[in-house]
Order: structure tokens, then sequence, then C-alpha cells
């Protein structure tokens, strides 16, 4: 067919697009003639834009209807009348012949299937577990579109705001459009089921007795609660129990309902086991018992129903027949109504029902950032590998030319060769998909078994279901279609005369093109991965560099919430000094201190510490600053140097009184000198700076200075403490001796953390480790991939330059040049490669920043190296094939027609 | 072609409409007899299969006239209903009515 020179305007590509499924060119015509008919029609109507969009979709249905067909009939468009091979069997003789032609070369098919396994492994990992994290209805959770959550605004502080029990109830009782509502709020409680065993800590939710119904939630036994259980003031101590918590912890015992359980301290009575994989509906949070709002004061020393506790947030389900926007207009309503009622304190709020999956999406927010650059790197190893393998099919495509021009000459139909070459790539992605569905398994579980640091337990249960075997199918399929219809195409162009003459005289320019764009893909996607990598890496080991004001190494630590057991200030601090004093007298410790709070460690406080005398107004008044409860050794026991004053005394540090500043607070607060001796109010107490330390590492390792300000301790039993010790260089703490300790004062008590400090702040790490991980194992299968792509594509065309190489030869054209020529078609093709890559790489690091403790996201030292690494991972791959080709003997390289 | 080849419920329209239209039977006017009689509509691409497949029968036959205004210079093919055609609609149409005969009762007030 001669091809006009406007072959890419539309008109010639929508021909070219029908050639694929009609041969007849009058045909094509005809019937482009007819959508060109109903083309004009719709621009009349829609537009010309409409039009054309309308055209490309008829255009894309046709050739889908056509190409079924001809895939039905086998290629025949005529039928000879003679019962033609059946669908069924034309696809079992295609599958068999691609088998067979596989079978031929196992070499090169176990590279490409691994290569295909690589990549739709690593998809399927991460697609698994962003379904279950971000897509995936919580188990238990039905119709969830009908689902609400119910949100709190106070305009007055334009923020965020919880509800109290008695606006819960205003709204709840008034004509709300919802079915039910349902308050909600966490706790973490002790929960003992029986003699002997240790006491675990637990997450769980107070909820109304509606709460299960809203869901949709099943039971696996028992029942939820009823309404008199859901009457505040009247607390019945009942518990509902999550299936796994039933298992794990009861062994599925049968007869558990309507046995006792102990809660804090308080016999509660279990009515009902949840239905199996119910662990609330916050995703991948893991919650294991529910207990009723009346029961509450149980778990803790707040009155829930009291106007001044603002904790619950409120689930609700749209009662059928009403809409969203129903639910919302009636919450207006309520709103002005609590407002009228109300002028005074709850005058700014409103309430504001939104979808159920959008307070879903926010508390995933920190989840969905590493999850979307997982996606993206996934994809990015899919590409390269299904490039890769695109390359290798594309070069033996070109090797049997000849065989498709004696088919061809033999009468094959074109559709057929293509059907059959389709199969071939189709077959080679399926075998590498189901290789890559057991490398995701395999990931996905060892994903399930990591024990993530969270405050409430986080299970990513990311099954390797029905909806991951389908992406990993349709990823198969639609690479092995995408990257195998190129080298079809390009193996049944040639024409016949040609092949059969031997055409390696003319080498395919269009089809080399294409190998090169391929090979610049692979080089590109390559040093994304790469530079992702490396930089996060790199942000690693400076994280290890980072000063952090305090030395964790021999630091041991246990954490315990004495509140969780309703101990009295008296009583915990008894209990607190108490292990102190046994925890010192353990062989090898030197130091032990108790603090409220650790750095680093997953909570924090923060508070406005003022000057007195200050007028507040200035900005120098009151500073806001982070504050941590210590008593006297913990400047000791963290190695904490004064840089001016002192640490408090035992005294100080027993009857309050005395803080310790960091630089940074002492800069803020006392700009004009030492802070000693300065008096300042810190949570409505006169307090007397005594020292000052230097500026240390207290929420993240990234941070910038912040303030810190530190005070003697206050309660014993307000939330979790924890016990430090250090123990003198060589000497190491015997495992379990403070949880010995703590379990000998009181069996009860849950410990919360057990570790060496070490390893706390390395946990704080663990979503930089992961990425970096990730990263670099995608990184290093991508640089191996592309070193394959690099070195098949360069050999190939060495090879079909034998001939030409030969000639040069002979004329005497220098070796070592025609070596350089060689070398320097690889090296080119990795330049404009990372030309392609490094602005895209460039973009990802940028979005990384917060992760890479101050390391520029353009780190030099990184992107040179991945320079240098492709560049000779180009030139390695280039050698052979330059070796080779002045290898060859003149004679025999003209003699080869 | 054996005699025992019925037609398709689609073909069996497509052959009717394009007896209907006579001479002036090309694709787009074959889709809109569907559409207004039937009220079948089809797309261009299985149009485009069923007649095609029609004619591979030996039900149709096609010419191609010449380039026609209003269709971007493009050429219209236009088909027609072979003898073979009209048998083949027959014999269907007879099988039809025998499959029927004694049902009408039944059918019409079940």
């Amino acid at each position: 067919m001669p091809r006009p020179p406007d072959r890419l305007r539309p008109r010639a590509l929508s021909q070219r697009l029908l050639s694929l499924v009609i041969d007849d060119p009058e045909k094509r015509e005809c019937l482009l003639g007819d959508l060109h008919e109903d083309r004009s029609e719709i621009a009349a109507a829609r537009g010309r834009v409409g039009a054309a969009l309308w055209f490309w979709a008829a255009l894309v249905r046709v050739i889908v209807r056509c190409g079924w067909e001809r895939i039905r009939t086998g290629g025949r468009t005529r039928s000879t009348g003679r019962g033609g091979r059946g669908v069924m069997e034309t696809i079992i003789r295609d599958v068999r012949l691609a088998a067979r032609h596989w079978a031929r070369s196992p070499g090169f098919t176990t590279a490409a299937a691994l290569t295909v396994a690589l990549g739709i492994g690593a998809t399927t990992t991460v697609f698994s577990v962003a379904d279950a994290v971000l897509a995936r209805t919580p188990t238990g959770v039905r119709d969830p579109r009908s689902l609400v959550g119910v949100r709190l605004f106070d305009s007055g502080q334009q923020a965020r705001t919880l509800f109290s029990y008695p606006v819960f109830q205003e709204y709840r009782d008034a004509a709300n459009g919802l079915e039910a509502v349902s308050v909600l709020d966490l706790f973490t409680a002790t929960i003992g089921a029986g003699r002997g065993s240790e006491p675990q800590a637990v997450s769980g939710m107070v909820v109304s007795a509606d709460y299960f119904s809203i869901l949709g939630t099943r039971l696996q036994a028992g029942r939820f609660f009823l309404p008199d259980e859901d009457v505040p003031g009247q607390p019945v101590p009942v518990v509902v129990l999550s299936y796994g918590y039933w298992v794990r912890k009861m062994g599925a015992d049968p007869e558990v309902v309507g046995r006792t359980v102990t809660i804090n301290r308080t016999a509660f009575t279990v009515v009902g086991i949840a239905e199996e994989g119910f662990r609330g509906h916050l995703a991948a949070y893991d919650f294991s018992i529910w207990i009723p709002v009346a029961a509450a004061p149980a778990v803790s020393d707040i009155d829930p129903t009291s106007p001044d506790v603002h904790r619950f947030a409120l689930i609700g389900r749209i009662a059928s027949g009403a809409s969203l926007e129903r639910v919302q207009a009636a919450a207006e309503v309520v709103t002005e109504r609590i407002r009228a009622a109300h002028p005074g304190e709850l005058a700014h709020l409103s309430i504001v029902p939104e979808p159920y999956q959008k307070v879903f999406e926010e508390i995933r927010g920190p989840i969905t950032l590493l999850t979307a650059l997982f996606s993206a790197l996934a994809g990015i190893v899919l590409l390269i590998a299904s490039v890769n393998v695109g390359g290798m099919l594309l070069a033996r495509a070109s090797g049997r030319t000849r065989e498709m021009g004696i088919r061809l000459a033999l009468g094959a139909g074109r559709a057929t060769l293509l059907r059959q070459l389709l199969t071939e790539s189709v077959i080679l992605f399926l075998v590498g998909g189901g290789a890559g569905a057991l490398l995701a398994y395999w990931a996905t579980r060892s994903i399930g078994a990591l024990n993530l640091p969270t405050p409430v337990p986080v299970v990513i249960d990311a099954p390797l279901d029905g909806r991951a075997l389908l992406f990993t199918l349709c990823c198969a399929l639609l690479s092995g279609a995408a990257f195998g219809l190129a080298p079809a195409v390009q193996a049944t162009t040639p024409d016949i005369r040609g092949a059969l003459v031997g055409d390696a005289v003319v080498p395919s320019i269009r089809g080399g093109r294409l190998r090169s764009a391929l090979v610049v893909l692979q080089v590109a996607g390559s040093v994304v991965l790469l530079a992702v990598a490396g930089v996060l890496a790199r942000g690693l080991g400076k994280a290890g560099e980072v000063d952090l004001g305090f030395d964790p190494t021999g630091v041991h630590v246990v954490g315990f919430d004495l509140s969780l057991l309703r101990y009295s200030d008296a009583e915990a601090q008894v209990f607190v000094e108490e292990a102190s004093r046994r925890a010192a007298a353990l062989p090898g410790v030197e130091h032990v201190a108790i603090a409220g709070m650790l750095p680093l460690g997953s909570s924090s406080m923060s508070t406005i510490v003022e000057v007195p005398g200050r007028d507040s107004s200035s900005g120098q008044g009151g500073v806001a600053t982070d504050v941590d409860f210590v008593t006297a050794d913990f400047f000791r026991t963290l190695a904490i140097p004064t840089t001016t004053g002192r640490s408090f005394n035992a005294g100080e540090a027993r009857e309050g009184g005395a803080i310790v500043v960091n630089e940074t607070a002492s800069r803020r607060l006392w700009p004009e000198g030492s802070p000693v001796g300065k008096s300042v109010r810190l949570l409505d107490r006169e307090m007397t700076v005594v020292g000052v330390v230097p500026d240390g590492k207290y929420r993240s390792l990234g941070e910038a200075p912040r303030p810190m300000v530190y005070a003697p301790p206050r309660r014993a039993n307000s939330g979790e403490v924890f016990l430090l010790t250090r123990t003198v260089p060589g000497a190491s703490l015997r495992p379990g001796a403070l949880r010995g300790i703590l379990h000998d004062l009181d069996p009860d008590l849950p410990i919360q953390t057990d570790a060496a400090f070490a390893r706390i702040i390395g946990t704080s790490l663990l979503p930089n480790r992961v990425a970096a991980g990730v990263a670099a194992s995608f990184g290093g299968a991508a640089l191996l991939l592309a070193t394959m792509g690099l070195y098949g594509v360069l050999s190939y065309t060495v090879g079909r330059r034998t001939r030409e190489v030969g000639i040069r030869m002979a004329l005497g054209a220098d070796i070592s040049r025609l070596r350089s020529a060689v070398l320097l078609d690889g090296v080119r093709l990795v330049g404009v490669g990372l030309l392609v890559g490094i602005p895209v790489a460039l973009l990802l690091t940028w979005s990384l920043r917060a992760m890479l403790y101050g390391l520029s996201p353009a780190d030099p030292g990184t992107y040179v190296t991945c320079v240098v690494a492709l560049t000779a991972t180009g030139v390695v791959a280039s050698i052979l094939p330059a070796r080779r080709a002045t290898r060859v003997d003149p004679v025999c390289a003209l003699r080869s027609e | 072609m054996g005699k025992s080849e019925y037609l398709g419920e689609l073909e069996q329209m497509a052959l009717l409409a394009v007896a209907r239209l006579g001479d002036r039977a090309y694709g787009r006017a074959i889709r809109t007899v569907l559409a207004e009689r039937a009220g079948r509509r089809i797309s261009h691409g299985a149009s485009y299969v069923t007649l095609e497949r029609l004619e591979g029968k030996g039900y149709l036959t096609s010419r191609v006239a010449d380039p026609a205004a209003g269709r971007g210079g493009r050429p219209k093919r236009y088909f027609n209903v072979t003898p073979e055609g009209f048998r083949a609609l027959r014999e269907t149409r007879a099988a039809f009515a025998s499959l029927w005969d004694g049902l009408e009762e039944i059918v019409e007030e079940s």
C-alpha cells in the first residue's frame, strides 16, 4: 500500500486502524463513509468536538466487533459452508502452538516470564495492599453508601470538634433523616480473661446500642446491646467481643457468652461475639471490644455524658427513602435550633453530615501517600518489565520475518498469524502473571504479618483475593496484548518477496526505532526507580547521623498506664517510686528515670509557657512549647548534658516548682541572656528555671529545633508513663526483668511498651525503611531489566549490521572506531533515557522531601551515581555486541546473503 | 450452504431491511430501517459484520458506487438480496410458521 505523506492525520489513522480488521480497502472506505455521514449529523447537534469523540468511540467499537468476528471465525471472512473450526478449537490450537513455540527456547522463555512475574508480582502486591487499605469496605460493614459520618464544626474556632453527649442526644432525637445514629469514642483498656492469664491492653470503642445495626454487622454468637443497656446513668457492664479476640484469647470457647471478663478491674458480662473479620468500621484498625456509652464510666474516670466532655464522633445510616441532601438539610435545621437554645457556648456550632467514604479518606490520609508512591513505583516496574519483554518479542519477531513471509506466501491469513503471535505473547504474560501472583501471595502474607507500631493496632489484611487476581489477570492480558501487538504487526508486515529473498540487507528502520524507544523507556524508568531508592536510602542514612540530643544506647523502656486500673494519685506515686527503687537495684543498672513522654515516642504534649509580667500580646510573653514530666535522673539516664545551670534535685522533683528548658525555648523566652533563676508560668503554676539543656529531637527525626520544657512529674495516674533504665556500658538488662518488677507489684497491670529505646526510635523510621527497601528492590530489578534490555537490543542491532560491518572492514575501516561506534550507539540510548527519566525522578523525590531529613531531593550524590551506574550499564551491555561485531570475518559477512 | 442453514434473528432482520430498501440499501439506510421499523439500534460494527456474513453465505451481493458528497468523498456500498437470500427468508419463515402452528391461542392467552 503506498503510504500517503499525511499518514498520521485522522483520516489516514482511521484507515490504518480499520485495516487491522478489514482487509478490503473499498469496504473500509464505504464503512468510513457511513461513519462520516453520522458524524456530520452529530456535529450539527453536539458540535465538532462531540462528533469527533463519537466518531473515535464508534471506530473503536467497529474494530472490536470486527476483530472479535475474525477471531470467532478464525480469520475467515467468508464462510466455506463446511463447518470450519469452532472458537474453542481455534483457541486451543493457538495455545498449543504458542506453548510449543515457547518450549523450543526455554532460556528466552524463562527470562521473559520471570521479568513479567517481577513486574506483575510487584503491581499485584501494591494493588492488594492499596485495595485493602484504601478501597475495601471493612468486613462486617454493609451498604456503606448510605452511611454518614456526622461532623461538628465550630465556626468560632474555625475547627472541627467533637460532640458532647447532650448535643448528640438533641441531634439524635430531632428529625434528622437518619434511620439511626450512634456515638463513637475510642479507648484503651486492660482486659483479663481469667485467672493466670497476663492482662492485655486492647483497643475498644464506646458506642450506642444501634452501632452494629447501623453498620449492618452480624453476630457470631449472642446479641448486641439492648436499648436498656444504653441509658446513661444506669450503667450495665456488658461487652461485645471481636471474633479475632474471641479466637485468639479465649480459644473460640462457645460458652463464653454470659461469662464475665474483667475490664479495668470491673466485671463485664460478655453478651455477644461480632461476626468473623469485623474489627470496627475504621479500615485497617483493629478493635477488640465494644461497650455501651452507659458503661463507659467503668473504664475511664470521665463521665461521658457531661456537657463539658466533647469526645464523640457520630456515625449514622440514612433512612430508606431519604437522601444525603435531605439529611444535610435536616442537620441545618437542628443546628439552628441548638444555636437558638444555647446562645452561649454552642452559638457557633454546625452539624454537618458527610458521606462515610469521605470521613474514611481522612483517616487513611497518611497511608494513602505511601501507597500512591508504591503504586507509582510498582507501575514503573511493570512498565519496564513489559517494555523489556516487548523488546525481546520485537527482536524475535524481526528474526521471524522470514518464517512469516513464507507462511503468508503459502496463503496464511494475516489475521491468523497476528492472532497466533498475540496468543504467544499473551500466553507468556499469563505464565509470568501466574508466577507474579505467587510472588504477590508471598509478599502480602509477609505484609500481613508485620507488627506496625501504631497507637491502635493496625492489621493490613490484604488477602490475595478475587479482585487482586482479576487485577493480575488484566495486567497480564493487557500488557501481553499491548506489548505483543507491535512485534506481531511488524512481523506480519514485510512484503513476501523481500522476506523470501532474505531481507537482512535492509533492516527495518521502523522496528529499529521502536526498539530504541523501548530501551529509552527502560532507562528512563530505571533512573526514576534508582533515584527514588537512592534518595530514600541516603535520607535514612542521614537519619542515623541526626543529633538526637540524647543517647538511647543502653536504655531500656517499659510503659504502663496506672489509670487503667484506677489507681489514685497517691497509690500511683507509691507504685512508681517502688518500681523505680527495684529497677535501680537490678544488676548493671546505672540510672533510672520516669517520664510522661518519650522523645520520638508515639505521643507528645504541648502547652504555653508564659513569663510573668510580660505583655502576652507582644508575642514574647508566651511561647508554645512541648512539655515532658520527668524525674530528676532523666537527664543522666538519657545522657543529656546541662549546658547552663543544673538538673532538678530530688526535692524539686518531688515538690515541683523547678523546670529545665532546652536552648530553643531559652532563646525564644529570654533572647537577652541566661534564663537560669528566671520564673515562668506553666500549667497554672509558677516555676523557676534551674537549667538549660541542648536541643534534641522530640517528635520526629526530621523536625526543626523546637522548644521543650521539662517539669517534674505531676500525677502518676494520668495516662501512660515510662520507666527508663540505663545500664553501665558492657552490662545488659536481663530480658523481662523490668516487666517482672511491675508484675510483682501488680499482676493485673498490662505492659504497653517493653523495648530497648533504640528499637523504639527505630520503629519511628519504619515507614522510611519500608519505602527505601521497596524502592531499592524495585530499583535493583529495574537496573537488571534495563541491562538485559540494552544488551538484547544492541546485540540484535549489531547482528543486523553484520554485512555493513563486514563491508567496512573489508574496505579497511579501523576496528576500534567500529567498536566505539557500536558503544556510542548504546550510550546514546542511555543518554536519551536519562534525559527523559531525570525530570520525572526529580518530581517524585521532591514529593518525598518530608522523608529525607534535610537531604536535598535533588541530592547530587544520588543522581550522579544513578547516571554513572546506568551509563556503565549501557557500556557493559554494548561491549559484547561491539566485540562480536568486529570479530566478523568480512568474507563470511559478505557471503551471508 | 445446506438447506438446514436457518437465519439468525439479526440476519433475518437485515435481509428484510435490504429487501425493503430495494436499490437504496446501503449501510446507513439499513441501520435506519432496523431502528425505525424493528426498534433495533445496532452498531456500525454489528451491521458490517452481519452484512458481510450474509454476503459470505451468498444471500447478498454488493456493489460499490461512486464517491458521494456528504460522506467525505467516500463511496457507498449497496446491497441486493440474491435469489438464495429470498429462499433462505422463505425457509426461515416456513420453519417459524410450522413451529407457531396451533400455538397462537396459548401464547396470546398466557
